[in-house]
């Protein structure tokens, strides 16, 4: 294989958790630091390159961001911008949570950032019961522990329930 | 983490204890080895300059990279600014002189990093934030342009004061600066919790006595140089650790050390109010005239017993004084003399002067004050036992006046 990473049209395969297979362009793979990594250490000698935490739909996410940044990289920014907001547009949660997960393993800075982004654009103005929820997080809190820290920043909570 | 508003990441803090302690760990900017998620949102980038509320009475400016706290119903002002950027101007120059560049700098980022802490809190604290348009700090040329030299120098209430180029020391002066460090001290205990508080104001202590035993170290060398052609008494200054035992040695015979950091006797977080320091300095400044002044008045003990130390130590108020000449011996039993003859007439006793056992003398303004302690008789009592007396004596311009006398206890 080692002959091949020179070559730009290289192909490289992803396989999902589910065992979806991906092919990949080289120059689209480069947009995530880990594939980049393996590469240039050259540990890809398989031909295949498990992913096993990230799901089918949204690996197929992951790498139509990837494409759209690596074919548009000498491209208008704002071309770019406007993709990646109606790329997240009308995601759900769930989505959304695998796609910061997936960035976040494949270490690809640009999609992690606009998908957090976009999380904490949806939870900001929410009450924190309601975030509770939204993350599945156990209240830990006794109603007076929970006043006390209310209490200690009373300022924040101006407007909210 | 880092892609949410402040206000909403402290809220959240509400949602369970691992988000609390996780929220509050991110934010501190003292945790290097976490990435600083929020440091984004939680320090400002240092041209961004705003005004914070704090509580309902403390305001703080953060701009050109420095956090200044407003005196209540003190408007933030360029000037306000400018003086707080001189007056660190002003110290570093000195630092450079005293410790070297290196030492210096050590300092200006330890400086720094403090103030970065209070920060992060006040950042946390704000109630209100609104960014402020003070676009030019200018700064005294003078100042610009001063050397790096040691030059002048005021030690007063415990506190080392530089002065600007062409200032002059006043009470005035004084009380500012005494108020600006009790405000320093009431917000960190506001923000950073008592203890952390007097933590800093420790160190901010040591830090400056470091800085005072070096313009010692200068100031008797260039003296040492001056006055090998002009021989005179030699004065010498204690070192920290024999200030120290000076210090302790006052406070046991009643009188509250003279270089000890402000002492504020009302300050809690909860308790934080502009009156209650405004009160604490009122009573500092009082304490301070009182047992520094006239540093008897009060105890009757103070200012007789200092301890076994050199005369001519200047940097102390009281040191013995030397009877060495026959003119000063005169001098100090003519004074003790004149204390008894009133003790005498007013307390209708007889006692009789037998001689000076020991004298110290207090350097302030105004005058001298002299503390002696004399041998008596009590030619009342039969056997005429004999006694010590302590008298204290004001001298300006050759007019003395006795302002306590009483049997040593």
């Amino acid at each position: 294989m080692a002959s091949s990473i020179e070559n730009n049209n290289e192909k490289l395969t992803l396989k999902s958790s589910d065992g979806e297979e991906f092919l990949v362009e080289k120059h689209v793979a480069l947009q995530s630091t880990l594939l980049q990594n393996m590469l240039d250490s050259d540990c890809s000698s398989a031909d295949v390159i498990p992913l096993p935490k990230i799901d089918a739909r949204t690996l197929a996410l992951v790498l139509g961001y990837c494409k759209k940044h690596a074919d548009a990289s000498s491209s208008k920014q704002g071309e770019l911008n406007s993709f990646d907001s109606e790329f997240l547009k009308d995601m759900d949660m769930g989505a959304l949570f695998n796609l910061v997960l997936a960035a976040n393993f494949m270490e690809i800075k640009g999609l992690l950032d606009i998908a957090a982004q976009k999380i904490a654009d949806t939870i900001k103005d929410k009450p924190h019961q309601e975030v509770r929820e939204i993350f599945h997080v156990e209240n830990d809190y006794t109603p007076e522990e929970e006043a006390a820290v209310r209490e200690e920043n009373r300022w924040a909570f101006e407007g909210f329930p | 983490m880092s892609w949410l508003p402040a206000k909403s990441l402290v809220r959240f803090t509400c949602v369970c204890k691992p988000w609390l302690s996780l929220i509050r760990d991110s934010t501190s900017a003292h945790t290097t080895a976490k990435p600083p998620f929020l440091l984004r949102y939680f320090s400002l980038p240092p041209d961004n300059t705003r005004l914070f509320c704090l509580r309902s009475d403390a305001h703080a400016v953060y701009a050109h990279g420095m956090l200044v706290f407003l005196k209540p119903g003190q408007e933030h002002s360029v000037e306000l600014l400018r003086e707080e950027k001189e007056k660190r101007i002003i110290l570093h120059k000195k630092r450079m002189a005293l410790l070297g560049e290196e030492e210096a700098k050590k300092l200006q980022q330890e400086d720094y990093e403090r103030e970065q802490r209070l920060l992060d809190r006040v950042l946390e604290e704000q109630t209100l934030d609104t960014p402020l348009s003070i676009s030019e700090l200018p700064v005294d040329p003078k100042i610009e342009e001063m050397p790096a030299a040691l030059g002048d120098y005021m030690v007063c209430f415990g506190m080392l004061v530089f002065p600007k180029p062409g200032q002059r020391f006043t009470m005035e002066l004084l009380r500012e600066e005494r108020e600006r460090r009790l405000l320093l001290h009431k917000n960190r205990i506001a923000l950073l919790g008592t203890e952390e508080a007097e933590k800093l104001q420790k160190e901010d202590y040591e830090r400056e006595q470091h800085l005072l035993d070096q313009t010692h170290k200068e100031r008797s060398a260039k003296r040492e140089k001056t006055e090998q052609h002009h021989p005179g008494p030699k004065f010498v200054e204690l070192t920290s650790t024999q200030r120290l035992d000076y210090e302790e040695r006052l406070r046991e015979s009643g009188v509250r050390a003279w270089m000890e950091p402000p002492f504020c006797t009302q300050a809690t977080a909860a308790a934080y109010s502009y009156a209650a320091c405004q009160a604490d300095l009122a009573q500092n400044m009082a304490f301070f005239e009182s047992n520094h002044f006239t540093l008897s008045a009060n105890t009757g003990l103070g200012g007789f017993d200092v301890g076994d130390i050199l005369a001519y130590v200047s940097n102390i108020p009281v040191r013995p004084f030397e009877l060495g000449n026959p003119l000063l011996v005169e001098m100090i039993e003519g004074y003790a003399k004149s204390a008894l003859d009133q003790h005498n007439k007013y307390n209708n006793t007889k006692y009789q002067f037998v001689k000076v056992l020991k004298a110290n003398i207090g350097g302030y303004s105004p005058g001298w004050n002299y503390y002696i302690t004399s041998q008596v008789k009590d030619m009342a009592s039969s056997g005429s036992p004999t006694l010590n007396f302590q008298a204290k004596v004001n001298s300006i311009e050759d007019q003395e006046a006795i302002t306590a006398i009483s049997p040593e206890p």
